[in-house]
């Protein structure tokens, strides 16, 4: 019985000496700097690196994580495996965070897509790109205006002479407030001078579910989630955002060509915590060139995402990820989301 | 606390959040011209009708016909609440410095032993080896779940 | 239809491979596994175990994760029934008369029964999807926001029937989850609501932390407490014969089975719906049609036939918009749909015409793999079941650390398990207080889709209420709602008005 009691309250022990230590303590690689300075061989990667995917897993951002990842482990270009992790909620923010948190420390890589430049202007981020390092820039992606196959348009102009005969009489479907898509909407808009009906849904599949029922007229989308649709003949691209038209569409003109003077491209790539070494962000932009040189890649996923290739070494891809910073804040400051 | 008493307490709690949540409703937008409802609208109308809900409970407890029931809440239960819920967040916390399946380990360990009647140390002893061992192997080994590890490397 | 039929042959052609076979049952075994542990349910355990898919070709690799997908689907009941904890949100409904169920000593029926109607739901789906998916991918489409809001509403009904003992308080418990709903950012003007700045908040309140506080960890506590007599349990009779429902409970529940089978496809075709809401009404259904709606709640088998056909059937319905339109329904078949994108493959009208081994090989697995979940259900339920016999105290704090860590593989994120042992607080004051659980944690998944869904057909109607009753199907599917709604009240202040008459 003794024994018992005691052994009730070594645990309870335990478990209160743990819990003020944890609460001292902080986790140990936070900071932790990479301290090996011999001259032999590459002293970058020496563990296991982790690939931080902000959303869940299945979505755009995962599958650009999960191809880096599968061609890289199966070429053997890095000695040691990647784990792809999903670190999804508050748009992205929790990943970011989660990332940015491990300063200095080169085994966490994290993918960039439009909430990593949103969600802090917005304030809905403690961390922006500030607080990282970035590595290689890999892709651009752009959106398309895209309506039913038997719809009434065929150019934007139409749709800008019909929204201006019946203001808000088109309706626009789009995923939350501040993606992309929604952004688009504005600026056409804006531009354009016209109003339409903006109705957000929760997920791309739904807003395209949305369009192909008829409960929406128009949808901004990238040009890779609707391909399948284009191809089946459900939907069609009338404008493109990009600045030159892309790969796939080829006959469908860009905004700029029609007299609206707006674009939109945004590029995928990786980043890494600030402060990260730069022997290490060298190490991982080099691997990335190579993957981005690679047929895999071209295969896997240039053509079936219809995305525009485009290689940055990390110097240039910082250089663009200020650009476009400061193009989204220039849009929300106009339509005035931006959190003071 | 007899039940009443509960349900007076819990009904002024209740009717508290409700108007919190009205409050904030309003602060936010209740309606956009012809957008429809802003983002207002929903709290707004939860908040009224959790006030008159919580209202209603209030009222019922003065009512002839109210139940009382007797010993809602025991000290035993309070007791088991408590312990409980303080290892948990002392096993949350753990799981920084020794890792998410040792702690796990020893948080079912000691509440095994603080369940039970007649304490038996080989049970206790049993989870605490075998408990870790199983969640290593479905959750790191199978699934490649990302725990916090801890200075074990575990 | 005869070109139905050669093409589902030539399925099972590539089905019924030894490899093909072998993926299959590695996928039902490992969603069954993976569904009962607390807090993964189909969408945790696809995610979690996709990779590990990729290194198969793509058909075995989707046959194995439909084989997840499906199995989970089912493995939730199990937990549900014998512990009291859902593991994902479309096995709520079943906890609510199979652990009754359990706590009588008829935990083998109710699985069994479980079981049975997972299969027929399961079974119904993929015949009806064999046959009609094009046609019904289009019906699908013709939902639009004001017909999800009116199904909401609807699925809302269905909670007049778990107030418990005193409606105020089922109201309140409704009104409470309605709030943990709406909290985080809006989908429309991507404000925060109630985040008080936590990030975490800004997704919103997952279902599961709430469910598995609330009922989980909640019950171990009051349990615990009240000594629950669990001589029940431990002298169920666990003779395998005695696992199979009997004669009398397969009458009671065969029209709820065939019912449930029905609903749940058609709710589980439609994107964004699925397999909780549509365990709801048939749940709902159930009870409204029943000869004896009081011993729903206490353990009636039709309770646990009417969810699990419902939601077997929807994961079924939920394939149809994704191979025949592209478009993911649910958290589950928008990571199926990504899976399908990275083995090279792009779901959608083409798919049939281009990748027909893929399409029809994926159908005719769902046939093989649903006969094999049975068979591996009837021959393990037995030691399910044992679980139970396990001494009280170590099953509770064993699966206290599964509900802890099940919280922590959500979002690979510690919130989530102080979010769980806040809700296990609050569920014990609930429980102790007599306030009912089940409408708090139905009116959390409902409320989103409602809120977002009226605001939805409000900016199309430019403010106006009159689309819900302006379009066909969201004008029947109200109608049935506030019916469903007022009808019994006028029923209860006749009864009322005729008391006091007598009484005075």
């Amino acid at each position: 019985m003794k024994i018992k009691k005691i052994l009730t309250l070594i645990l309870a022990l335990m478990l209160v000496v743990s819990l003020v230590v944890g609460c001292s303590s902080t986790p140990k690689d936070v900071g932790k700097k990479e301290e090996p300075k011999k001259e032999e061989k590459p002293a970058y990667p020496e563990r296991a690196i982790e690939f931080v995917v902000p959303f869940s897993a299945g979505g755009g951002s995962d599958i650009l994580a999960r191809t880096i990842t599968k061609i890289i482990t199966d070429k053997g270009w890095v000695s040691q495996p990647i784990n792809v992790v999903n670190k999804p909620g508050g748009s992205g923010s929790i990943g970011y965070a989660y990332v940015a948190e491990k300063k200095g420390n080169p085994y966490y890589i994290a993918t960039v897509s439009s909430s990593f430049y949103t969600a802090p202007l917005l304030g809905n981020s403690p961390v922006s790109y500030k607080d990282f390092q970035p590595v290689a820039g890999l892709a651009m992606d752009t959106l398309a205006l895209f309506v039913r196959e038997d719809s009434e348009f065929t150019s934007i102009k139409q749709v800008i002479e019909k929204a201006k005969a019946e203001p808000k009489g088109i309706a626009i479907g789009g995923t939350s407030g501040t993606s992309d898509d929604a952004v688009m909407y504005r600026v056409l808009q804006d531009k354009a001078g016209i109003e339409l009906k903006y109705v957000p849904f929760e997920s791309g599949g739904q807003v395209m579910t949305a369009l192909l029922g008829g409960h929406v007229d128009l949808v901004w989308a990238n040009p890779g989630e609707a391909l399948n649709q284009v191809e089946a003949g459900k939907a069609r691209a009338i404008v493109v955002a990009s600045s030159e038209r892309i790969p796939g569409f080829e006959n469908v003109p860009t905004l700029i060509e029609e007299g609206i003077n707006a674009k939109l491209a945004q590029f995928r790539g990786v980043v890494m915590p600030k402060d990260a070494p730069p022997e290490a962000v060298k190490y991982m932009e080099d691997v990335l060139k190579k993957l981005s040189e690679s047929k895999e890649w071209q295969e896997m996923y240039i053509e079936k995402n219809s995305i525009t290739p485009r290689f940055l070494g990390h110097e240039e891809f910082a250089k663009a990820i200020v650009e476009l910073s400061d193009m989204y804040a220039e849009i929300f400051e106009k339509i005035g989301a931006t959190k003071k | 606390m007899e039940m009443k008493k509960a349900d007076q307490i819990t009904g002024v709690l209740l009717l508290a959040l409700s108007i919190y949540i009205i409050l904030t409703g309003l602060s936010l937008e209740l309606w956009w011209g012809d957008e429809g409802p802003g983002p207002g609208f929903v709290p707004f109308w939860i908040g009224l009708l959790l006030s008159i809900s919580s209202i209603l409970l209030i009222i019922s407890t003065f009512n002839k016909k109210y139940k009382v029931e007797s010993g809602t809440f025991s000290k035993e239960g309070l007791k088991l609440l408590f312990t409980l819920t303080i290892s948990a967040v002392a096993a949350g916390l753990m799981a920084h410095v020794v890792g998410m399946v040792i702690s796990m380990g020893l948080l079912a360990g000691f509440l095994a032993t603080f369940f039970a009647e007649e304490r038996k140390i080989f049970t206790t002893i049993g989870i605490l080896v075998i408990l870790p061992i199983i969640l290593y192997l479905i959750f790191q080994v199978a699934l490649d779940v990302p725990f916090p590890k801890g200075i074990l490397g575990l | 239809m005869l070109e139905t039929f050669s093409s589902l042959l030539y399925g099972f052609t590539v089905a019924i491979t030894p490899i093909n076979i072998l993926y299959c049952l590695i996928g039902v075994v490992t969603g069954t596994i993976i569904g009962a542990l607390p807090g993964l349910g189909p969408s945790a355990g696809l995610a979690v175990l996709l990779p590990i898919t990729f290194g198969a070709d793509p058909v075995s690799g989707i046959i194995m994760l439909a084989g997840i997908y499906y199995g989970a689907m089912y493995g939730g009941s199990i937990t549900s029934i014998l512990i009291n904890t859902p593991g994902d949100s479309a096995a709520v409904m079943t906890t609510l008369d199979g652990y009754p169920l359990a706590q009588r000593g008829k935990a083998g029926p109710a699985m069994g029964m479980a079981a049975f109607s997972s299969f027929i739901g399961g079974t119904f789906g993929v015949i009806v999807f064999t046959f009609l998916a094009p046609a019904l991918a289009k019906a699908a489409l013709s939902f639009g926001p004001p017909e999800y809001f009116a199904l909401m509403v609807l699925g809302l009904t269905t909670l007049s029937g778990m107030t418990g003992e005193s409606p105020v308080k089922g109201f309140i418990s409704a009104l409470v989850g309605l709030f943990l709903g709406i909290v985080g950012l809006d989908l429309v003007t991507g404000k925060p609501r109630f985040t008080f700045g936590m990030m975490e908040l800004f997704s919103g309140i997952d279902f599961i932390p709430v469910a598995m506080g609330v009922f989980g960890i909640a019950e171990i506590i009051v349990a615990a407490e009240e000594k629950v007599n669990i001589e029940g349990l431990k002298n169920a009779d666990l003779r395998w014969h005695k696992l199979f429902p009997s004669a009398m409970d397969w009458a009671r529940s065969k029209w709820v089975i065939a019912r449930g089978s029905v609903i749940g496809f058609i709710i589980g075709m439609l994107p964004g719906a699925g397999a909780t809401i549509a365990s709801f009404i048939s749940y709902g259904m159930a009870k409204k049609v029943s000869k004896h709606p009081e011993q729903f709640g206490t353990g009636a088998i039709e309770g646990v036939a009417a969810p699990e056909s419902a939601n077997n059937a929807a994961s079924t319905g939920a394939f149809v918009p994704l191979l025949t339109l592209g478009v993911p329904g649910s958290a589950s078949t928008a990571i199926l749909m990504g899976a399908l994108m990275m083995f090279g493959l792009r779901p959608g009208p083409m798919l049939f015409e281009r990748n027909p081994e893929f399409v029809w090989g994926l159908i005719a697995s769902m046939y093989v793999g649903n006969i094999m979940l049975i068979l591996m259900v009837l021959l393990f339920v037995p030691v399910f079941v044992r679980v139970l016999q396990v001494p009280k105290p170590s099953l509770n704090a064993v699966v206290i650390a599964f509900i802890l860590v099940g919280a922590y593989s959500l979002n690979n994120s510690m919130f989530d398990v102080w979010l769980t042992i806040g809700f296990g607080l609050l569920g014990y004051f609930m429980k102790k207080m007599r306030y009912p659980g089940a409408p708090m944690v139905l009116a959390l998944v409902l409320g989103q889709l409602l809120e977002t869904s009226m605001r939805q057909s409000l900016i199309l109607s430019e403010g106006s209420f009159s689309i819900f009753f302006a379009r066909p199907i969201s004008a029947v599917l109200m109608v049935i709602a506030l019916s469903a709604i007022f009808l019994p009240l006028i029923k209860s202040m006749l009864k009322r008005v005729k008391v006091k008459n007598v009484s005075a």
